[in-house]
């Protein structure tokens, strides 16, 4: 029987975790093995995004399960296909994630403060490959980030990069 | 970078851990984040944070990024920016060769990350303006100046001025000149700060260190002595200054004079603002050229008739320091006749060492004759590069990262 662990969101929606899931978040293994983590575990994330951070740590966890029960026959061919279904999983959060940059940045901040490196390290290169090959105003755009240089800079900006600012 | 750029590590993440078991309502300490904000955006996230983000954006596509907003070309022009790609082992090399042309400079550039494709060519992709920054002849100014490299920035370090370069938003601008003038100075970067000492100059007993953050430059330190036509190297924190010729006046007071040449280098630890034992470089020849290469020092030997390539162990915390090794040395001698009509210089661009000749009367060559070689330090293999572009006659030769 798998021990269960009660999280709680911020706007107050409980989870139901094993442990061995919510263990790959080092900020919450420290609680439970310093004793800390009894009854319901107040998490400062919400329930959109701690969904969000569960959904990644269950796929995580399965993909580790499943390594461990292999023998070596027939492994190959196993991790090729393994790998081709972690991909398509990873693309369709990737879209999710694309789709909804409120999550993606809650995400990004709830991965770093519960310890997630692997969740943290796929969503940096996530949005690195969003903003990569981009045009600035397009990239302010995507994430609504103001366009705070002065006018004399950005006129001066433009002299010498007409690329730079073209929508 | 400002403070509070990192947010991982801190202790309130540790203490945040123990809930206050009497208050029901206590929670882990909120992530930091506006609470009145619905919604979360890129502005949200902390610089160390954002930082990891940038890092892994391909090297092409980082100077776009520069002209999003304030914040964005703060962090990508911060040190840690540079610190955290290395780390990732995501810089990309390349070299620059300047020129000087009319009205201003120009340079090609070369990338390491072409080498295996058949592009492996100088791009001339730089034409700056420098008529509104620098009033000089900048001919002549250039040969005589230095070149240092902070970051994404090229610092050209010269007699009376100090002209910067930034190859991401490809705009320069002019900076605090030198305390004391000076000719054929060693330069190099040092913990992102500019080290100058030796040159021309019967004034130019001091080491004088250049902040880059405040514009200022400063003496930092008295040279053991003054070298005329040295040459700078950085390498685990210490600045140093090689070969050149000894200068100093035979009758006290009387004008100074540049007397023999020096087969040695000194050692300035920069942390410790302290003189290392200076070395004498093996051979017994005439240094024509240096440069750091991955904790090493690489020196060029002219022998008259021909050279001679060797390597000093500059890694301060290993057995091998200051040991030196004798090289193998690229097969240019029977093309070239070495009678000073030839310029070399040595670029580090991080595990290759490139060596650029340039001849006085380039236009005049024999179309045999190769000028970019290019040593491999870890198979330690010499192999010819491609050549200049022929409008960049004299070029001066600097290597970035990023």
């Amino acid at each position: 029987m798998a021990i269960m662990y009660a999280l709680k969101s911020s706007d107050n929606e409980i989870f139901e975790v094993e442990q061995k899931v919510i263990e790959q978040s080092e900020t919450i293994k420290k609680m439970i093995e310093d004793g800390a983590a009894t009854g319901e575990i107040p998490l400062q994330v919400s329930s959109k995004t701690l969904a969000k951070v569960l959904e990644w740590c269950k796929q995580r966890q399965h993909k580790t399960v499943e390594n461990e029960n292999d023998d070596n026959k027939g492994k190959r061919k196993k991790e090729r296909d393994e790998d081709d279904d972690i991909k398509e999983w990873e693309n369709k959060f990737s879209d999710e994630l694309k789709a909804d940059k409120d999550v993606l940045f809650d995400l990004l901040l709830a991965s770093n403060y519960l310890d997630l490196p692997a969740l943290l390290s796929f969503l940096c290169q996530l949005v690195a490959d969003m903003v990569a090959g981009k045009m600035p105003e397009e990239i302010r755009r995507m994430f609504n980030i103001e366009n705070d240089f002065t006018p004399e800079e950005e006129k001066a900006i433009t002299a010498e990069h007409g690329w730079a600012f073209q929508p | 970078m400002s403070e509070g750029s990192n947010s991982r590590h801190f202790a309130w993440l540790m203490k945040s851990c123990f809930p206050n078991q009497n208050d029901s309502k206590s929670s882990l300490k909120p992530s930091p984040r506006n609470p009145d904000r619905q919604s979360v955006t890129i502005s949200d996230l902390p610089d160390d944070l954002l930082l990891e983000c940038l890092t892994r954006v391909p090297s092409y596509s980082l100077s776009t990024l520069c002209f999003v907003c304030r914040r964005w070309s703060r962090l990508l022009h911060s040190p840690s920016f540079f610190n955290l790609r290395r780390y990732y082992n995501r810089l990309d090399n390349i070299v620059f060769a300047f020129s000087s042309s009319t009205p201003g400079l120009i340079a090609s550039t070369l990338s390491f990350a072409d080498l295996k494709c058949s592009v492996f060519a100088w791009k001339t992709n730089i034409n700056i303006r420098t008529d509104y920054v620098f009033f000089g002849n900048l001919s002549e100014f250039l040969p005589q100046s230095r070149l240092a490299v902070v970051g994404p920035r090229i610092y050209v370090v010269g007699r009376n001025a100090t002209l910067r370069y930034d190859y991401w938003t490809d705009s320069i601008i002019s900076l605090a000149p030198m305390l004391v003038q000076r000719k054929r100075f060693a330069c190099a970067v040092v913990f992102e700060k500019i080290y100058i000492a030796g040159g021309s100059s019967s004034s130019a007993t001091t080491v004088d260190e250049y902040d880059p953050d405040s514009n200022r430059w400063r003496v930092v330190s008295n040279a053991p002595r003054i070298r005329y036509g040295c040459i700078g190297a950085s390498a685990d924190g210490v600045f140093y200054i090689i070969g050149g010729l000894k200068i100093d006046s035979p009758v006290p007071g009387e004008r100074m004079e540049a007397h023999i040449y020096m087969s040695s280098m000194d050692l300035y630890d920069v942390k410790t603002r302290a003189w290392l034992r200076s070395r004498a470089v093996p051979g017994g020849g005439c240094i024509i050229a240096a440069c750091a290469s991955v904790g090493y020092i690489y020196i060029l030997l002219s022998h008259a008739v021909e050279l001679s390539f060797w390597r000093f162990d500059a890694r301060r915390n290993h057995s091998g320091f200051g040991e030196w090794s004798r090289m193998k040395t690229p097969e240019i001698g029977h093309q070239l006749r070495l009678d000073g009509s030839i310029k070399f210089s040595l670029v580090g661009a991080r595990d290759k060492v490139m060596l650029v000749l340039m001849k006085n009367q380039r236009l005049m060559r024999n179309p045999e004759e190769r000028f970019i070689w290019i040593y491999e330090t870890t198979t330690g293999d010499w192999s010819c590069g491609p050549d200049l572009p022929m409008y960049i006659p004299r070029a001066s030769c600097v290597s970035m990262e990023f």
